[in-house]
């Protein structure tokens, strides 16, 4: 009887009366009207942006500086735009494009994950390996190109080897440093509490790395359309880039535009896809360092 | 069933040994430029006592809690638990760190950030989940355990923390500063919830703080720590008893004695 009387809750409970936590101000109402003029307003400043460079093209185009074949006006790219849309052969371009790019970054997270959080957490290797390290993600990867190609040919293979050594650097660098970067006091926790090296690897050494490595995946996505594209223009492997070169030398220029366009949207979505996602697996995150706590 | 059996095991921990360090000392670099910040302290921490380290700060007061934890080796002296050396962090001994928004991990909810200490020493999932939720319940956080930290306030946050030295079963707790940024308010909450553990468990409970009020309103002893290096200039005697009251503790002409003396060797 002594022993549970010992555990009942004790007679200091957190006054009611006091805001405890982040609970929602009754007052934060009020603010909603001010942050939907915000939107709207930022809104009409992206769109004013947008019409700004219209503007300058149009001058550009009506200067007559750059001959209408290099600078074709906005209303013929805008045609081709929808036009691909509805045409197959995009699609089909957008497709090889898009697999290689997700193959090599599919290939850069399997490997650039597992070994950024093996350097990381064996300082020996760490510093044995980190002038590699550094060679290799200030290495131009499009330098590699013209070996790659008489290596493997212009094939989809040899653009996947090019993309995955092109991105894989961010995700092993920043996988490094998260696994490295331990807060002190988290680390004092650690030890402390005797937590066994297996259990600490799991539950706090890899969540700790999580959001600096898929910021790094974040990076990478990006940087896998980028490169898959200039491979396929430079190489011609078929694809995206491949379309867009060929338009380009076909005096098409509207049609190469078009194409420029896409790959950007490409990566745009791809990014936003990915931060919703880290959003939704890694909110804590945000929300720690997000402030406002 | 599980409830009752944890909870045996925890009246289990009551302290049972005295923690101490003989001649203690500590230096920081090497050779020539080699620093001491401790010099030849003896502290001791009976069982079931509450001993407050004051000084002013650069005193090197978080280094001797350190050391106490078994986190920092000595360079020289002891750090005895029982008639025990310790020479790494030991399970008797549980610490509150200061910074309380660090020391929980974000990723976690409240409840296995409390439990996880014990996920470590291979209890099932169940059990440790049931003591985490008794220790919660006895730092007076009943509801929040599916919350993670980060949406706690501050003052629910060190309670967390401290539930989870709890749950870890130590019979020792170590808090360095751990009311230094909490508001008032909180700040009287949590030292009486400092005092009510001490009394409902058994515990043992050594608090580093620079608030001289607030080492009197705790302490049984206080170890007063000044110079540099530091020695222990002073070891004061409160004698309060395990009942304190805020208002009438604090109004007590002994607390203004005690308080007095404390201020004057820490000024010099």
């Amino acid at each position: 009887m002594a022993i549970s009387e010992k555990l009942s809750p004790p007679k200091v409970v957190p006054d009611p009366k006091r805001p405890s936590g982040p609970a929602r101000r009754p007052d934060q109402k009020r603010f909603a009207g001010p942050a939907r003029r915000r939107k709207i307003a930022l809104v009409m400043w992206q769109l004013a942006t947008a019409v700004l460079i219209l503007l300058v093209w149009t001058l550009v185009y009506a200067s007559g500086y750059f001959s209408p074949d290099l600078v074709p006006p906005f209303w013929d790219v805008a045609v081709r735009f929808v036009g691909l849309a509805v045409d197959p052969v995009f699609w089909a371009a957008l497709a090889a494009t898009m697999s290689s790019a997700l193959v090599g970054l599919a290939l850069s997270i399997v490997v650039g994950v597992p070994v950024g959080m093996f350097l990381g957490i064996t300082p020996a290797f760490y510093r044995s390996t980190q002038f590699l390290i550094d060679l290799g993600r200030s290495f131009p990867v499009i330098a590699l190109l013209p070996v790659m190609v008489l290596m493997l040919g212009a094939t989809r293979e040899m653009e996947v080897v090019v993309v995955f050594s092109g991105v894989v650097w961010p995700i092993l660098l920043q996988t490094i440093y998260g696994a490295r970067r331990i807060d002190p006091v988290i680390a004092d926790t650690v030890r402390s509490y005797r937590i066994p090296m297996g259990l600490k690897f799991f539950k706090v050494v890899l969540p700790n790395a999580a959001p600096f490595a898929v910021t790094g995946i974040r990076i990478a996505a990006s940087a896998s359309i980028l490169i898959a594209v200039g491979v396929e223009v430079l190489s011609l492997t078929p694809g995206m880039g491949g379309n867009l070169a060929r338009a380009q030398t076909d005096g098409a220029p509207a049609l190469a535009l078009a194409y420029v366009i896409y790959s950007g949207l490409v990566g745009l979505v791809l990014n936003k896809i990915l931060w919703l996602a880290e959003g939704r697996f890694l909110g804590w995150n945000r929300r720690v360092t997000g402030g406002g706590q | 069933m599980t409830t009752v059996q944890n909870l045996d095991r925890l009246e289990e921990r009551q302290a049972r040994h005295t923690l101490s360090v003989q001649s203690l000392s500590k230096s920081y670099g090497e050779g020539a430029d080699a620093v001491e910040v401790l010099h030849e302290l003896d502290v001791r921490v009976e069982p079931n006592e509450v001993v407050c380290i004051v000084g002013p700060s650069g005193a090197g007061k978080t280094t001797l809690l350190r050391c106490l934890a078994g986190l920092l080796p000595p360079s020289s002296g002891k750090v005895m638990l029982g008639d025990q050396e310790m020479t790494e962090p030991l399970s008797e001994v549980g610490v509150v760190f200061q910074d309380y928004s660090r020391s929980l991990l974000p990723w976690m909810r409240t409840k296995e950030n409390v439990a996880f200490p014990l996920q470590g020493r291979g209890m099932g999932r169940s059990q440790r989940m049931a003591l985490a939720e008794q220790c919660l319940d006895a730092v007076g956080l009943p509801a929040v355990g599916r919350k993670y930290p980060w949406q706690l306030s501050g003052g629910m946050q060190q309670r967390a923390a401290i539930a989870r030295a709890l749950a870890y079963q130590s019979e020792i707790l170590l808090m360095d500063e751990p009311f230094a940024s909490v508001d008032a308010q909180t700040r009287f909450d949590l030292e009486d919830l400092v005092l009510d553990l001490r009394k409902r468990l058994g515990i043992s409970i050594v608090v580093v703080t620079h608030d001289i009020d607030e080492a009197v309103y705790l302490a049984d002893r206080v170890v007063v720590l000044s110079g540099h290096p530091a020695t222990v200039v002073d070891v004061v005697d409160v004698p309060f008893g395990m009942d304190r009251d805020q208002i009438d503790t604090k109004a007590d002409a002994r607390f203004t004695e005690a308080r007095r003396r404390i201020l004057n060797e820490i000024r010099h």
